[in-house]
């Protein structure tokens, strides 16, 4: 079964995946949020208009949500290093270069599927947490958060 | 039957209400133009003009010959713009007269106009419309004070280090000595 924008199959995919390997103690899509949000201050330090620094930001601010991703999650994790973007760029070319969904009637984006599918995967994820401490530390706080009761509405 | 009836303009006892263009006009000239619009005169093309040259105190046997000239002379025609205004407005009372009667008499043959006329104007005909913008542009924010200071405070939350500055701020010094 797919849904309209065909994230099922690579879920289904990935979980099978990382049924055979060690807990990390994270939900898939918390995994690729973790390396996306490392991309995005890698590429925040680079120069750009003061109009598209302000987009991303926002972007990333916007991952804040509930336990599922905390504040103290944003600010632990550090920029992507060259190497991370690298494997980035060959995560990347996994996407065929249609793979395009509608987030809005005449509004198309780049879906990622494949390579979104590969970020849920532990095993790749693995390779970015060893050489970002700050995701490492992103996870501790993860955990440590879903330890604890959920605060007071 | 005239459809309306107007005050006689007196002007030497109005001369406050009459404009800079009439005032600039000699006597006999002003009488003129008052006299086109003055209620027994008869309409444009059946002696009009020779009307008004006599009401002015113009005599003689070539009166039309005077009374076109005076007619068509730019400052007349522009003291006649400028009192046809004043005109106009002596005139709305007895136009809403005019309309106020038409609409109580259920008889009348134009009491339907009248009245479509009345709510045209209390009850104008609304209609909505709805809008949808759609912008697809890439963001452009220009540099702005409060754009860097929110700037900086969304790279505090996020945990990131001083940022470069945005190249819209980017300047370079130009040596303009002759090499």
């Amino acid at each position: 079964m797919t849904d309209e924008r065909g994230y099922s199959d690579v879920i289904r995919l990935a979980v099978d995946a990382n049924r055979n390997l060690p807990d990390d103690g994270l939900h898939e899509f918390t995994r690729i949020e973790i390396v996306l949000v490392a991309m995005t201050k890698r590429l925040l330090l680079g120069k750009m208009k003061a109009g598209e620094r302000l987009y991303y930001l926002r972007e990333l601010n916007d991952r804040v949500f509930d336990r599922q991703f905390t504040p103290e999650m944003l600010q632990a994790i550090e920029p992507a290093c060259p190497t991370q973007m690298q494997m980035f760029d060959e995560l990347w070319k996994l996407d065929p270069p249609d793979d395009f969904y509608e987030i809005e009637p005449g509004r198309p984006v780049r879906a990622h599927r494949y390579s979104f599918g590969m970020l849920m995967r532990k095993d790749v994820f693995s390779h970015f947490a060893g050489l970002n401490p700050g995701i490492r530390a992103a996870i501790a706080i993860y955990k440590n958060g879903w330890s604890q009761p959920a605060a007071e509405a | 039957m005239r459809k309306f009836t107007t005050t006689p303009f007196n002007q030497n006892e109005n001369v406050e209400q009459l404009g800079p263009k009439m005032m600039a006009l000699s006597e006999k000239h002003r009488s003129f133009v008052v006299a086109l619009f003055d209620e027994a005169a008869p309409a444009h093309g059946a002696g009009l003009l020779n009307f008004a040259a006599r009401k002015a105190g113009y005599l003689g046997k070539a009166i039309s010959v005077t009374a076109s000239r005076i007619a068509y002379r730019p400052d007349v025609q522009a003291a006649i713009k400028e009192f046809s205004h004043l005109a106009v407005r002596a005139i709305s009372p007895d136009a809403i007269r005019a309309v106020r009667n038409a609409l109580l008499d259920p008889g009348h043959k134009d009491n339907i106009r009248a009245a479509s006329l009345v709510l045209e104007r209390v009850l104008p005909v609304e209609t909505m419309h709805t809008v949808r913008v759609e912008d697809h542009r890439p963001p452009t924010v220009e540099a702005t004070e409060a754009v860097l200071r929110r700037i900086a405070e969304l790279a505090a939350q996020a945990g990131l280090p001083a940022l470069p500055a945005p190249i819209d701020a980017d300047f370079k010094v130009v040596d303009d000595k002759p090499s």
